[in-house]
């Protein structure tokens, strides 16, 4: 990511929390939000000069005299193209429609002089929207792609105000409707700081588990080692069912929808959780799609961490068990250090390398199924080197033009 | 303008700190035009030093308050040193209101300028927040949008803005004023 557009990050953020502490929610600022924002302002200078180039700009508007120079009629102009980017509630279609009202009776005025100007206008309009709705329905239905890279963390405030930490190598899609908010894990790990929102619960899915939270701090891994859910703050409720909303595209919705619509049945027992997990996969997604966009109703029984314990999905059909865990060391990921316990060497050279660019690679088999345990900074490869090079006098690490080879003499 | 939120409290602090960070940024007597990263620098040095607990306590406060002790400690320093150039009391002389006059009116046309780069519903927007004074739900509801709509409006227009503005402008405006 170069500097540009660190600075453009920075600036979405600090027009966020801008309008999160100072315009959208009156009276007291919560404790959490406190704290993630004295968190945001330590990261980085960046954040701290945007933040006040942002007040700068309000302060320039507070200042602004000439509002009445302003205009806002905005006759002749396709802003319909604008408007048309929002996600298109019926709430906002209405609204859409009262604004075209207004900007067509500011047309009037200009009529006579413009007339062949906004017929001109309406064509592109027309095309504009055909081309926008046509991008709009083929990305609606997946959701905004958040992802990064190797190596690369990243944090980001969704719209109603929760933080993800994302950690490398990690995609998710976020979709938020007026009654529920929806996140897909599609892949790697993130830690979330769900804004409280009692009206739109807050769904993680991945693909055969979902995270329900109202208010909350909790981490969920995506990987080999199955999903892994773990609540630092506040409750979840686990649900073994094939979510509703898990990124298909658009034509898998129209496939599912016949599917389910063809079982009849099926459709009625609701998607697959604890108690009928050997159901067929593909029906109970099926289902599931069918009643998509509506997740009040979601199965039951869903299975309720608290903060401090964790739980272990395999895979649909797998048996898991609420754990108790030291939150702050289950989710030190979070903050860029790694934990491990009697993982084996190669497990842990896999977690090294996505957090750094320089790569880590054993072509030793025996040297890879060795079990390691131990806390490491994410970044810190020079003291998991020497870690390794306590193992045995027979460990070579070399230098390689592909990265760090790691073997054995024997 | 009186507050279009009396419990706008981030408007507020900013408000009561901003005095001593314009007055410096707008200073014509520093020894180059200092910037807010480097002020964003040492207020982000200044943060790191305190204790995490303590600032959360009141994030705004500090954040406002260090930026303020910043931009005073900066100018007392460049104007000791600039006190015996010559051409330093030279500006103070021919320093008049007029330029002050001036200076504001070309702020406020860039940004008037700089406004006439959102979209026609971004400007109306702003323009009912700050000349009409309504909330952001009022905008919502006077518009017939959604909540959410309107407060991405509020943040893709700041964002662009911020952008926009040309800062030297707008600086001058603001010490021209208090």
């Amino acid at each position: 990511m170069d500097a540009n557009e660190r600075r453009a990050r920075a600036t979405h953020e600090a027009t966020q929390w801008w309008n999160r502490l100072g315009i959208e929610r009156p009276g007291e600022i919560s404790k959490a939000d406190r704290e993630l924002f004295t968190q945001w302002l330590r990261e980085s200078p960046l954040h701290v000069a945007e933040l006040l180039r942002i007040a700068q700009v309000h302060d320039a508007l507070e200042r602004f005299k000439l509002w009445g120079e302003i205009e806002t009629g905005a006759a002749g102009e396709p802003d319909n193209v604008v408007a048309l980017r929002e996600p298109l509630s019926e709430a906002d279609e209405a609204a859409l429609e009262s604004e075209r009202a207004i900007y067509k009776s500011n047309d009037k005025v200009g009529e006579k002089i413009s007339r062949s100007r906004i017929r001109l206008w309406a064509i592109a309009a027309s095309i504009c929207f055909v081309a926008v709705m046509a991008a709009w329905f083929a990305l609606a239905a997946r959701g905004q792609l958040i992802a990064t890279e190797l190596a690369e963390r990243r944090q980001v405030m969704l719209d109603d105000g929760t933080v993800v930490q994302l950690e490398p190598e990690t995609r998710l899609r976020v979709k938020f409707e007026d009654r529920n908010r929806y996140v897909a894990l599609e892949g790697g790990r993130a830690l979330f700081r769900v804004a409280k929102d009692a009206a739109r619960p807050f769904w993680v899915s991945t693909e055969h588990t979902s995270v329900r939270a109202v208010g909350t701090a909790f981490g969920v891994e995506s990987g080999n080692r199955g999903v892994i859910v773990t609540v630092a703050e506040g409750k979840v409720a686990v649900g073994r069912s094939k979510p509703r909303w898990f990124s298909p595209a658009p034509q898998e919705i129209a496939q599912r929808q016949a599917v389910a619509s063809g079982a009849g049945p099926v459709a009625t027992t609701e998607s697959a959780h604890v108690a009928d997990e050997r159901k067929d996969d593909s029906t109970a997604a099926g289902a599931a799609q069918a009643g998509a966009g509506d997740v009040a109703d979601a199965p039951t029984p869903e299975i309720f961490l608290t903060a401090g314990q964790q739980l272990t999905v395999q895979g649909p059909g797998a048996v898991e068990r609420v754990r108790m865990v030291d939150a702050a060391r289950a989710l030190a990921w979070a903050e860029g250090q790694l934990v491990f316990e009697n993982d084996t060497l190669a497990d842990v050279v896999a977690e090294f390398n996505r957090y750094n660019r320089t790569q880590l690679h054993i072509s030793d088999l025996q040297l890879a199924t060795r079990r390691v345990s131990g806390v490491f900074e994410a970044t810190d490869m020079q003291t998991l080197l020497a870690f390794i090079r306590q193992g045995g006098s027979e460990i070579r690490i070399r230098q390689t033009d592909e990265g760090i080879v790691i073997d054995s003499s024997h | 303008m009186s507050s279009p939120d009396p419990e706008n409290r981030l408007v507020e602090w900013f408000r009561r700190w901003r005095t001593p960070l314009r007055r410096f940024l707008a200073s014509r007597s520093a020894v180059r035009p200092a910037d807010f990263d480097d002020v964003a620098q040492e207020v982000f040095l200044r943060l790191l030093r305190y204790d995490a607990a303590q600032i959360v306590e009141h994030p705004q406060a500090y954040l406002f308050k260090m930026a303020a002790n910043v931009a005073a400690e900066w100018s007392i320093r460049s104007s000791n040193r600039l006190a015996h150039e010559p051409h330093w009391l030279a500006s103070l002389a021919t320093e008049d209101r007029a330029d002050h006059a001036l200076d504001c009116e070309a702020a406020q046309l860039e940004i008037k300028r700089a406004l006439n780069t959102l979209s026609p519903r971004e400007r109306t927007i702003l323009k009912l927040f700050f000349e009409d004074g309504l909330s952001q739900a009022q905008i919502a509801q006077s518009l017939g949008v959604s909540f959410r709509v309107v407060r991405r409006d509020f943040e893709k227009s700041y964002g662009k803005l911020r952008r926009e503005l040309n800062g030297e402008l707008t600086r001058a405006l603001q010490y021209g004023r208090e």
